[in-house]
């Protein structure tokens, strides 16, 4: 058995000495390029280490933190490898944060089309990790759809280039979509492939408000039926942050150029609902992370697209608010404060339990410390790895997956492990 | 080869009318659309629900007995082969469309069910199902599940997996699970992601829930004529570079213009590279993008352009399109059609050297393509007759592959591995990425039983690989559908 005390001396000739650092007992390690992501990580597995990839370590206080030996910082892997802009793809390193993406793709107009939390620190290696999506999605499609190919380290150190990095492949397994969103918990990320976009020429953005997401909901609906260049559809519940409104509002965003006229349609639809159209500049003036409030718990549901304006208005019955796609994925918060005496946790496990009868789900995404000891208390956790899927069965084929790539539960162990923990 | 106990039990599933043993009836299901791989199935079993398929499954995984799954056969790389002693289990009797939901654009189907009844299904609402595989009036969503199926209109829309939102599965061993959920994101791992475009190896899907698309207000086709086919692949790319998002593009060559005149006469003007362009969305948008497009074509010094005059030719250009692969036969008596991926900037160098090895084999090869997203369709003609030229085209066929696969594309952009790839993929993929296929393999199906010998390569069926020369489906022969 290995001596934890002189862990150091092992990494250091795997990454460098001095891309080995201890943090509170954790040794930090931070290899430049993929083949010593995979050194570390066949040692590891060898030794029964267990280890955590991180990139910018934005989400790390969410979801059960298992103790680890080994942090694998990403932060090294940090450049855009490739960017054949003609072909519309683009191939580039997992700790590359996604602003740093974002900007070498706009050289030549084009873009991920995707906006996720906190681009200027978050990397594209989490962002795969975690599935973030945001409003574009409405449009784009979600990681899922954008992904094209990844180079991926196995527990055991195996290197893995899997998918392509060409738009159309049905060459073999999309294991790609199995890492989107798996945490961490069944490969490190060393490279991924994306399809890319040309950026939006011709983008107006509107807001409609009123007193409840309800009012809001006919024109929602119009929208989505209508023939509109919609890239973004958001509703945002309860949102202090818009002063001049005490309520909800809609906010409309089109890709379309002028000449087409489609801000006329959409006023025409505006006032067959009786509301008012309203302009905005061209940025988004808030958006989810606003949510994020130390004080507050932070929650990520998901439902079908009928009921977002329903449950846009219970959050706000509930003193929350929210921030919800058109098409069924909410992010909302819960100051923490007691409400006609009913705890704010008790709030968000019958948030849980409506959206689960809505076909839907519920993830907690932050819990403020006051509330940390109870929240573990909780017979099923509702964190973000609680990725609870259906069926007894389905659990047992995730964990079978699990099994498959990482026998030895080296990687993220505790993330993984509360997947399978059944929800009641 | 069943034992007779077996069959009993598998009658008692399904019925007499659910259960071919009548070798003379097996035959049908000998092979799909690449005919030149044949094999029996022990039996067929025609269920009708779920649970049927279930207990099937079950009964297989306690007898080790392999299984494949049948849509329509139309398959083109051998995935609805059966294996050596398999029983086939086809979904002929399960047709059903379950729920139309279009509050939330959604409606949930039965393996069984056609592409094209999906759409005929929502059509009088104003929606439509995006996924549109040119064979698409026969085979069947399971089938395209399995394959990851595109169309011509996947450039805009996405394929398959783009708008599958919820899947039921029957594991090997008979479990049953619900990938995916019908609400966005479902919790825990893509497992429905991984799952399309398995080629029936992970499990049998027998209830789908699908994405509906709302009808475009206006569509457009153009098509422009240049003098090289390198000037309209250079049109494409200048399109993409505009920003603009047509919903399909397709270059045809000299060769494969003549063929398609000769065959349905869509009266294409006479060119070295025609270029097709269809765009599609609000009414106002479509006639700026058009415009835009017609421009960038005559900056490539397009010879002549036009743009259809109305639905019926906007069809007629369609045609004259999808015609292209059966007309090749009015080219030539035998030939290959490949189905290979480059990425899109290396079309001209790619195009160039496809035909500097024909010259080189004395052989002809026509291209046809899906140029927004460098899906090439290479045929290759010959004749059979002359003695050593079959093996001189398959070969030639298998070196275009291996320069895509050289130029970082891929070995198969829509028609799957199945049996006739599977030792292409040894060249496209190293062995470590392999093996991390199959550890998905094996947590699905650890047992092997779901339709093996397929998409991975073995030292066997590699050893004795023989590709025949192209043979029309009969659904093609008989001009239901078009090879595209
Ligand atoms: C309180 C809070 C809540 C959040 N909630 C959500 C949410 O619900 N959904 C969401 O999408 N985003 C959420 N985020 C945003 C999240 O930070 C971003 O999605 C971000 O992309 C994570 O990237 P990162 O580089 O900071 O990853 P990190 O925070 O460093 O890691 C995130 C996760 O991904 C894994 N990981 C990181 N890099 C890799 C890699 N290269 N290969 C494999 N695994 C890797 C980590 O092990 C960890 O499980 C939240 C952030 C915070 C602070
Ligand atoms: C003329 C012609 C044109 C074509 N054009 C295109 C095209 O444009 N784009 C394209 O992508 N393809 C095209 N194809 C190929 C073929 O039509 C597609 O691959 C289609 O998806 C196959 O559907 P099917 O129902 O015929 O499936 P089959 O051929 O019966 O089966 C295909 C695979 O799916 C598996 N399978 C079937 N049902 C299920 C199920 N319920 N669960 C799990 N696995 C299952 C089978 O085991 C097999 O591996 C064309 C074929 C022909 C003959």
């Amino acid at each position: 058995m290995l001596l934890l005390t002189n862990l150091a001396e092992h990494l250091a000739p795997l990454v460098g000495a001095e891309f080995v650092a201890e943090r509170n007992g954790v040794f930090v390690v931070s290899p430049k390029d993929t083949q010593e992501v995979a050194a570390v990580m066949g040692f590891a597995d060898q030794h029964g280490l267990k280890v955590r990839p991180t990139g910018g370590r934005t989400k790390l206080s969410w979801g059960s933190l298992a103790e680890v030996q080994i942090e694998l910082s990403l932060l090294r892997l940090n450049q855009v490898v490739d960017h054949p802009w003609q072909d519309l793809t683009c191939t580039v390193q997992a700790g590359c944060t996604w602003e740093t993406l974002q900007q070498t793709l706009a050289r030549h107009g084009q873009f991920v089309a995707l906006d996720p939390l906190w681009p200027s620190t978050a990397t594209v290696g989490g962002v795969c990790a975690t599935n973030d999506s945001g409003a574009l999605r409405h449009r784009y499609g979600s990681l899922r759809d954008m992904v094209l190919g990844m180079t991926i380290v196995l527990a055991d150190g195996t290197i893995a280039r899997t998918g392509g990095r060409v738009v159309k492949n049905v060459a073999g397994y999309d294991v790609p979509k199995l890492m989107v969103g798996s945490l961490g918990t069944l490969a490190i990320i060393t490279e991924v492939t994306f399809r890319l976009y040309a950026l939006p020429r011709h983008q107006q953005d509107f807001l409609v408000t009123a007193e409840s997401s309800e009012k809001l909901s006919p024109l929602m609906r119009a929208i989505r039926e209508s023939h509109l260049a919609t890239q973004a559809l958001q509703l945002h519940g309860n949102v202090s942050f818009l002063e001049t409104v005490n309520g909800s509002a809609l906010y409309i965003e089109l890709n379309a150029h002028p000449e087409a006229l489609q801000n006329e349609m959409l006023d025409q639809m505006c006032l067959r609902e009786g509301l008012t159209l309203g302009f905005l500049g061209s940025a988004i003036p808030f958006n989810r992370e606003a949510l994020f409030r130390p004080d507050a718990v932070v929650i990520r549901g998901t439902m079908l697209p009928q009921y977002v304006a329903a449950f846009a208005d219970y959050v706000q019955r509930e003193g929350g608010a929210s921030v919800i796609q058109s098409f069924g994925v909410m992010y909302a918060n819960f100051p923490y404060q007691e409400r006609n005496g009913v705890p704010v946790l008790r709030v968000v496990k019958d948030l849980w339990i409506d959206l689960q009868a809505a076909g839907g789900s519920l993830t907690v995404l932050h819990v403020p410390d006051a509330l940390a000891a109870e929240y573990a208390a909780w017979p099923a956790r509702m964190d973000t790895s609680s990725s609870t899927p259906k069926t007894g069965e389905a659990v047992l084929l995730a964990n079978a997956i699990k099994q498959q790539f990482d026998p030895n539960q080296t990687l993220n162990p505790l993330a993984n492990e509360s997947a399978a923990q059944p929800v009641r | 080869m069943l034992s007779a106990e077996l069959l009993s039990a598998f009658l008692e599933i399904v019925g007499p009318r659910g259960l071919i043993t009548a070798q003379n009836q097996l035959q049908t299901y000998e092979c799909d659309g690449l005919t030149a791989f044949r094999e029996a199935p022990s039996a067929v079993l025609l269920p009708e629900t779920t649970g049927q398929v279930q207990a099937i499954l079950r009964l297989c995984t306690r007898h080790k007995v392999p299984f494949v799954a049948r849509g329509a056969g139309t398959g083109l790389s051998g995935g609805a082969l059966p294996t050596q002693g398999s029983i086939v289990i086809g979904f002929s009797r399960m047709t059903k469309i379950l729920n139309v939901d279009l509050v939330n654009h959604q409606i949930t189907v039965q393996p069984g069910v056609i592409n094209a009844n999906v759409t005929v299904a929502v059509a009088g609402a104003g929606f439509f199902y995006a996924p549109d595989p040119s064979s698409q009036t026969v085979c069947t969503i399971g089938g395209n599940v399995a394959e990851n199926a595109g169309g011509a209109h996947c450039l805009k829309y996405g394929f398959t997996v783009t708008h599958v939102l919820e899947a039921t599965v029957v594991l090997p061993s008979g479990e049953l699970v619900t990938l995916g959920s019908k609400s966005p994101d479902a919790p825990g791992y893509d497992l429905l992601g991984v799952f399309i475009g398995s080629e029936g190896t992970l499990g049998i899907a027998t209830e789908m829930t699908l994405r509906i698309v709302r009808k475009p207000e206006a569509i457009q086709v153009l098509l422009a004529a240049f003098p090289s086919i390198s000037a309209a692949a250079q049109t494409v790319s200048d399109i993409i570079a505009a920003g603009l998002l047509p919903s399909a593009m397709e270059i045809m060559d000299r060769l494969a213009i003549v063929a398609a005149e000769a065959a349905v006469h869509p009266q294409y003007p006479m060119c070295d590279g025609l270029l097709i362009v269809e765009v599609d969305g609000p009414l106002a948008e479509v006639k700026l993008q058009a415009e835009q497009v017609l421009e960038l074509c005559r900056k490539n010094g397009a010879i002549e352009t036009r743009h259809a005059i109305d639905e019926g030719d906007r069809l007629l250009i369609w045609k004259g399109r999808k015609a292209a692969f059966a007309a090749a036969g009015r080219l030539s008596p035998n030939y290959i059609v490949q189905d290979g991926v480059i990425p899109r900037t290396t079309l001209p160098v790619v195009l160039e050297k496809i035909a500097a090895m024909a010259n080189a084999e004395g052989l002809r090869v026509t291209n046809v393509f899906h140029a927004g997203d460098g899906n090439l369709h290479p045929i290759v003609l010959y004749r059979r007759d002359n003695p050593g030229e079959e093996e001189r085209a398959i070969d030639l066929s298998m070196r275009i592959l291996d320069l895509c696969v050289e130029t970082g594309g891929s070995i198969t952009g829509e028609h799957g591995v199945g049996r006739e790839k599977q030792c292409s993929m040894s060249y496209m993929y190293a062995p470590a990425d392999l093996a991390t296929m199959q550890r998905v393999r094996r947590a699905f199906d650890p047992d092997n039983i779901a339709n093996p010998e397929k998409l991975f390569p073995t030292p066997r069926l590699c050893g004795e690989q023989k590709r025949g020369h192209y043979v029309p489906h009969p659904v093609e022969a008989s001009g239901i559908a078009e090879v595209f």
